[in-house]
């Protein structure tokens, strides 16, 4: 049995734990951090509103879905853009905010019988998702420089990398 | 003269390095799943086969001596064909000879560093991409029932990228004189490797 505030740490790590979860939000940084400081702040709270949609819908009871799948493409694209260095227009990168700030909501179904445990481990999962997105989405913008693109593209070929692996192990296998 | 250094010069690869150290962060145990266990399983993985690795640390080693944008493109190609490669692995499909091709790659790219030879982007990246369909085919295999397939392929592909990065930091010394000597031998060394591999392989 875990108290509350164990529930509160384990949620807010939840999102960097699952590495299918990482592998988006990380990718979704790495995009996003091309953009100016107001894209970024839509781009969070496009995420934040996303994750509440996502949670909520897992709090209603909604079961098994594809969003671990869902997940896998959503960082195979963010990866893609940014092994590309594709200056991505603002709706696609809020699209994708958007996205994954639902699939990572769907993708975290807490595993406890207290209602009053499992609330805290949801609302702790979105201001964690939240909170890593823009630690690194405001870290990296706030470098510049050629190597920091350099390293953000090969960042972003591993995110694919990894995406593409992990679809293919979940749909092939 | 004092070197200055940017104020934001090691902020970015702080923040890749948080970015995937997070990723090796332990799973929340309130959600279930074994995302670490994954995750130090495939980071392990390269690091098991000696011609593997060699080959790696080669494209590295190549494409700091190749300069930019070889540089970074070739590990930037190599993680993406290699994927590709995972895929039809993990499809069941069946391509013979694939450890002679992995060796074979230990060999080729351990020479090109040893003569140091030049060569246009395109046919670097097609060599490296061709060598990274047999690796990634080989490895997607190699999943362990069990793992959580996207710690187990971040782990693989962040050590395969580090193992490339590695033959980037120690190419560059090729600058210096004695630095291209040492480069050059670690190139030959690496085919002997490769070619030691490539006798015993079925």
């Amino acid at each position: 049995m875990i108290t509350t505030v164990e529930a509160l740490a384990l949620g807010f790590v939840n999102a960097l734990a699952i590495p299918a979860q990482g592998l988006a939000l990380v990718g979704l940084a790495l995009v996003a951090a091309r953009d100016g400081p107001r894209q970024r702040r839509v781009a969070a709270i496009f995420l934040a509103l996303g994750l509440c949609a996502g949670l909520s819908a897992i709090a209603a009871g909604t079961g098994e879905t594809p969003a671990a799948l869902l997940l896998a493409i959503c960082a195979i694209a963010s990866g893609v853009i940014a092994a590309m260095a594709i200056r991505s227009p603002a709706s696609v990168v809020y699209g994708l905010a958007v996205v994954t700030g639902v699939l990572i909501g769907l993708d975290s179904p807490p595993r406890v019988f207290s209602l009053r445990l499992a609330v805290a481990i949801l609302v702790a999962t979105g201001i964690g998702a939240v909170a890593f997105f823009i630690l690194v989405a405001e870290v990296l913008a706030a470098t510049r420089g050629r190597w920091r693109d350099i390293g953000m593209r090969i960042a972003g070929s591993w995110i694919a990398a990894s995406a593409i692996l992990a679809l293919a192990a979940r749909t092939l296998r | 003269m004092a070197t200055i250094v940017p104020r934001h010069s090691l902020l970015a690869p702080l923040g890749v390095a948080l970015a995937f150290l997070a990723l090796a962060a332990g799973p929340a145990l309130a959600h279930g799943g074994n995302g670490i266990d994954g995750f130090t399983g495939g980071f392990r993985h390269p690091f098991l086969g000696l011609d593997h690795m060699a080959a790696m640390v080669a494209v590295g080693l190549w494409g700091a001596l190749l300069g930019a944008p070889a540089l970074w493109a070739l590990p930037l190609i190599f993680p993406l064909i290699m994927a590709l490669g995972g895929v039809a692995g993990l499809a069941g499909v069946e391509v013979p000879g694939i450890e002679r091709g992995i060796a074979g790659s230990a060999v080729v790219l351990g020479v090109v560093v040893a003569l140091a030879m030049r060569a246009p982007l395109w046919f670097a990246g097609t060599m490296v991409g061709v060598f990274a369909l047999f690796h990634g085919f080989a490895h997607g295999r190699e999943l362990p029932a069990g793992a959580d397939p996207a710690g187990f392929f971040s782990g693989f592909v962040i050590a395969t990228g580090l193992l490339h990065l590695t033959g980037v930091g120690f190419g560059l010394i090729s600058r210096w004189r004695v630095g291209d000597i040492a480069v050059r031998t670690v190139g030959g060394a690496i085919a002997l490797i490769g070619a030691a591999f490539l006798l015993t392989a079925p």
